[in-house]
């Protein structure tokens, strides 16, 4: 079986139908009709192309150089680093870093970035449609209880085990001891240092 | 242009028939699975077949702007994505022999909303009726092993291609793997006559799919075909093992 079809067949689906759950998404897809965007990472042995138009179509291209001519932009990265493009503000660090190549229209990646990252779903209004209002609001409110009652758990749990860590079991320190160590640290350090200075003064006059 | 002589015989499925007789046979099949041949696509190949064609799509290099024909386009899967690929500024055209097929194609395309810049041309492979050197790019998908005269075929989408161009034969192939064609051919003269009764109810046309893949040229013979045509360059790349292979020859 085809495995990179499969994989953008994947990508496409996916990506159509959550953009087309957002009734903003059409605003924000305007600015990208008709653009052609090639994503290569590093982890993949082909380039994936987005070309834009009132949906997006995902292709798997055989890594060319050649092929920046056909495209408005080509992002080069890895899976880590277009993770962390969801914050447009890092594009300058990354680039700095060669963690991230941009070859073309930045402002065509840029588009695309806010066309993903503003997405807005409401799921609770998705599964109304298929299981009523009431159903759906009651799975959300018992959905939202059990992620906060997680969370509030996880909460709990790390700060009985920081106590019974640093007060019961002593096999760490308490937060007030750390610092002043590592002040005391420093000071030995500070120390040291003079007394070097000191001793090379000494040698140097004998 | 050659005129085939009355008695001259060729293959329909396992049948020899007269060549004169063989596309209206074909049309016969075609008129009579165009209303469910998406349905029955899709139950054959368990859903395969959308990525082989987005295979051919991968490996088209179309681009905005491009004139595409897509040759028995039947219920036109290839030419609304190359719609959506070439934009306003490019063309693509849907062509198929049988109007059955042609108008499945037209109005799931319409039912799209792909429009524009899409025509559909009721033509026969043999013999195009467009301009020389006027396509960036022509595909032919499961359609060449019902044309009757398959090299003229070739010769005449080598005509209307564009120098630079390309095309892509997507076919029923030879299984590379003995046992794996043993296992084919059990499904394809066992099961798939009965999925289309079920499916269709139409068992005969589907007996004569199975036939037709069989009597088809094997990779290396369509290669070497594509290369008496003029193509240069040519390629193929099998796919699931070989049941299917894509032929790729460029004119230049």
């Amino acid at each position: 079986m085809p495995a990179e079809q499969l994989l953008t067949s994947s990508i496409e689906g996916a990506l159509n139908k959550l953009l087309s759950l957002d009734d903003t998404a059409p605003e924000r897809m305007a600015k990208l009709v008709d653009k052609k965007i090639i994503i290569s990472l590093s982890e993949l042995s082909f380039d994936l192309g987005f070309q834009f138009h009132e949906s997006i179509t995902v292709m798997a291209l055989v890594r060319d150089e050649s092929v920046i001519e056909s495209c408005d932009c080509k992002i080069s990265t890895d899976l880590s680093t277009l993770v962390e493009l969801r914050d447009i503000s890092l594009l300058t660090k990354l680039i700095k870093e060669d963690k991230l190549a941009l070859q073309g229209d930045i402002q065509a990646a840029q588009q695309f970035a806010n066309l993903l990252k503003e997405l807005n779903v409401d799921w609770e209004e998705q599964l109304a449609k298929s299981t009523g209002d009431v159903i759906a609001h009651n799975a959300f409110r018992a959905a939202n209880w059990v992620k906060s009652s997680v969370e509030q758990l996880f909460s709990t749990g790390k700060q009985v085990i920081k106590d019974g860590a640093i007060e019961e079991k002593r096999v760490a320190a308490p937060q007030i001891l750390v610092d002043d160590f590592v002040e005391s640290v420093f000071d030995t350090h500070a120390q040291c240092d003079n007394l070097e200075a000191r001793i090379k003064k000494l040698e140097a006059n004998q | 242009m050659t005129q085939q002589a009355p008695d001259e015989q060729t293959h329909f499925g396992f049948k020899q028939v007269n060549t004169t007789e063989k596309a209206g046979m074909v049309a016969d099949v075609f008129h009579s699975v165009a209303a469910k041949y998406d349905v029955m696509n899709d139950f054959m190949s368990l859903g395969i077949h959308r990525l082989w064609k987005r295979f051919t799509i991968d490996c088209s290099g179309v681009r905005a702007g491009h004139k595409v024909l897509d040759l028995a386009g039947g219920t036109g899967d290839l030419a609304g994505k190359f719609a959506r690929i070439v934009g306003p500024t490019g063309k693509v055209v849907l062509s198929d022999i049988n109007d059955s097929m042609l108008q499945v194609g037209r109005d799931k395309l319409r039912d799209k909303g792909i429009v524009g810049n899409i025509e559909t041309v009721q033509a026969n492979a043999e013999c195009l009726p467009f301009p020389d050197n006027y396509f960036d790019l022509i595909t032919i998908a499961f359609g060449l092993r019902n044309v009757t005269d398959k090299q003229k075929a070739l010769q005449s989408m080598f005509r209307v291609l564009k120098p630079g161009g390309r095309l892509l034969v997507l076919e029923f192939s030879k299984p590379e793997n003995d046992n794996f064609a043993k296992l084919y051919d059990w499904y394809s003269f066992n099961i798939l006559p009965k999925m289309g009764q079920l499916v269709a109810n139409d068992a005969e046309s589907y007996q004569y799919l199975a036939e037709s893949i069989r009597m088809h040229p094997d990779q290396e013979t369509l290669k070497g075909m594509m290369e008496t045509a003029g193509y240069e360059q040519v390629t193929y790349h099998n796919l699931t093992g070989g049941i299917v292979a894509l032929h790729r020859g460029f004119k230049f």
